[in-house]
């Protein structure tokens, strides 16, 4: 999986949200173990110290578990990752709602862009073949 | 446990003072960044360090001691500069650095070697900049330090070079080691940083967590540094 | 570490030694071949040819002196005290095991230098008519010593023992040469600018500074030497003096060694400046 990394958040908190986005995406599959924080810290070019503070925070708010020497799994609850998905895209709407706020793009338009879009990639799909 | 201590520690060169009563600890399991602008006094700090120079007041220990044989034996030192003997070849480096430090690996060097294509026969004069600079960098990481001095690892190498680098630092990551990075190149490695020391003028005038710099100044190490050190 | 240093150290010098060394006893042989056959030969051809190996023979020989002596002061200067003195001087070693290190590798190949240079002159001058003469004298220096003529006895056994002094003074000359340059390279180098000048200077000092001090030293000796010891030095026998002379010019040989080497200590501890 990709990992990006704004320069002017804390890299814990991305790490967070971008491990959160792994789960959801299934780059984490859901029950299945996670690489080490030290495997992880490398993949993602990161101090291992601040994977594991992120690590733990995902710990303690469920999404993730730790067993002994076995190292951390995915939760297997779908439920908490299905809350987990929809907070996750909660952030990407308000985002969309604050940029068309600020192209002074109002709600009634900006759902038409929207539907239009997404009736575009299904069209698209269904003349796939050609 | 503090790996690196400075007190008041100050070093004068004839008129001009490279460090004035700088303080800093490090403790184990941190990777910190040394930054500041030229002449600050970064590598003199790191020559006190490793004993190449004494204090003229203060006081620097590693590990509790004062810098002599048994601190070099826990200190693992990457020099900026090019120093290894032109005449040796590759392998007899690594024989070197076996002969003196009963912390070395010869597998892990050797396995490093393979892995960048570097061969054994070659002799350092025969090498390139950034191969010296990468031979250099194995045999400094392929010991089991409690103290890694790194000054200016990723300077003068291209980018994928560079990542190579970081890579194998934090691969190395040891919790019962410190590493210190001193550089000018703060974007590329304020990700695998713990904590930063800035250091202006021969004296230590921050030392903070870098994800407490993003949260509470809202902005990058990088981009703080600069404004800083604005000239 | 000491071993360990001096294995890497013999690596070091041994890669220009050992060529030279060898050189120079090849050229020994055509040196040998052009004495006997090709100087006083009819053809001007020969002549000459055999007057270049000669010159190529003394030129090996005076080059191995000189590199083994040039080899030396650069490998402390080089080793120590620029570049690679990052690598070496945070080993986990103490200041004293370097320097001894470095004395005991640059002896070693002031004795070799020596040592083949005898030997070249031997294959020089060597030839097959010689060898009997050898054994002739080796066989009648033999029956000399049998044990029933106690003088040539008593001779036999300090003329051994002189050697082995003379030998031993060369060594500590050497000792104290190699000590001398290091001193003052090392005092010389703890300036930050014109280290070059500053060496050169410290030599300088550090040589008339234990020539006042032996003078010094002697004129104080004979002044209050009491009268019963300056007659006793004056009848005692030939071979006594000998040896006490020897034994004299031992000591101030490796005082003066010592002094430099706790000179040269003391600025690599204390005044260690690598730029």
């Amino acid at each position: 999986m990709k990992w990006s990394f704004s320069n002017d958040l804390p890299i814990y908190a991305q790490l967070i949200e971008q491990i959160k986005t792994g789960v959801a995406t299934g780059a984490f599959p859901r029950g299945e173990r996670l690489p080490s924080v030290r495997d992880l810290a490398m993949e993602a070019g990161v101090n291992p110290n601040t994977m594991q503070r992120a690590l733990a925070q995902l710990e303690s708010e469920g999404l993730v578990y730790s067993q002994r020497t076995a190292g951390r799994f995915v939760t297997g609850d779908e439920e908490r990752i299905g809350e987990m998905k929809r907070s996750l895209a909660h952030g990407h709407i308000r985002a969309f709602m604050a940029a068309m706020n600020s192209l002074s793009i109002d709600r009634e338009e900006a759902l038409a862009l929207l539907e239009a879009e997404y009736r575009k990639e299904t069209g698209e799909d269904e003349h796939s073949d050609m | 446990m503090n790996i690196l201590t400075c007190k008041d520690l100050t070093k004068k060169y004839g008129r001009k003072t490279a460090l004035d009563g700088a303080n800093l600890t490090i403790e184990s399991g941190h990777i910190v960044g040394l930054l500041g602008p030229n002449g600050s006094g970064k590598t003199t700090l790191i020559k006190l360090a490793n004993g190449l120079l004494t204090p003229d007041n203060g006081s620097v220990e590693v590990c509790g001691m004062r810098p002599g044989r048994e601190t070099h034996a826990l200190v693992s030192y990457l020099p900026e500069r090019a120093v290894l003997p032109l005449w040796m070849t590759a392998a007899q480096t690594v024989d070197f650095y076996a002969d003196f430090y009963t912390d070395f690996s010869r597998e892990a060097a050797q396995e490093m070697l393979a892995h960048l294509q570097i061969d054994p026969k070659q002799r350092i004069r025969q090498m390139s900049k950034g191969t010296r600079e990468k031979v250099q960098l194995i045999m400094v990481m392929s010991r089991r330090a409690k103290l890694y001095l790194l000054d200016e690892p990723i300077g003068g190498v291209d980018p994928a070079t560079r990542d190579y680098i970081l890579n194998t630092i934090i691969s190395h990551y040891n919790p019962e080691a410190a590493v210190l990075i001193s550089t000018h190149l703060i974007a590329d490695v304020e990700k695998i940083l713990d904590d930063v020391l800035l250091i202006r003028q021969g004296q230590v005038v921050m030392q903070a967590p870098v994800d407490r710099i993003r949260e509470e100044q809202g902005m990058s190490v990088d981009a703080l540094f600069r404004e800083v050190f604005k000239c | 570490m000491l071993r360990k240093l001096m294995k890497h150290e013999l690596r070091a010098t041994g890669r220009v030694m050992v060529p030279m060394l060898l050189i120079t006893l090849i050229c020994a042989v055509g040196g040998n071949l052009s004495v006997y056959h090709l100087v006083e030969s009819g053809s001007v051809v020969l002549n000459f040819l055999g007057i270049m190996l000669l010159t190529a023979f003394f030129a090996a020989l005076a080059g191995t002196f000189i590199v083994s002596f040039v080899l030396m002061i650069r490998r402390f200067y080089q080793n120590l005290l620029r570049d690679e003195g990052y690598l070496m001087m945070t080993l986990p070693v103490t200041v004293n095991t370097h320097v001894l290190g470095k004395l005991l590798v640059s002896v070693f190949w002031a004795a070799v230098t020596a040592i083949t240079a005898l030997l070249a002159m031997f294959i020089l001058m060597f030839e097959l008519e010689y060898v009997d003469l050898i054994f002739y004298d080796l066989g009648e220096m033999l029956a000399l010593l049998q044990f029933d003529d106690l003088y040539l006895m008593d001779y036999a056994g300090h003329a051994a023992l002189f050697v082995i002094e003379v030998m031993l003074l060369l060594v500590a000359a050497d000792a104290c040469l190699c000590l001398q340059l290091y001193a003052a390279m090392a005092a010389g180098h703890s300036f930050t600018h014109h280290k070059g000048l500053f060496s050169v200077a410290a030599y300088f000092v550090f040589a008339a500074g234990w020539s006042i001090l032996k003078n010094g030293a002697q004129r104080v000796f004979y002044l209050a030497a009491p009268d019963g010891i300056r007659l006793g030095l004056q009848n005692i026998s030939a071979f006594a003096a000998t040896h006490i002379n020897m034994l004299a010019m031992l000591l101030l040989t490796v005082i003066p060694a010592a002094l430099w080497y706790a000179v040269t200590i003391w600025f690599l501890k204390h005044r260690l400046n690598l730029d």
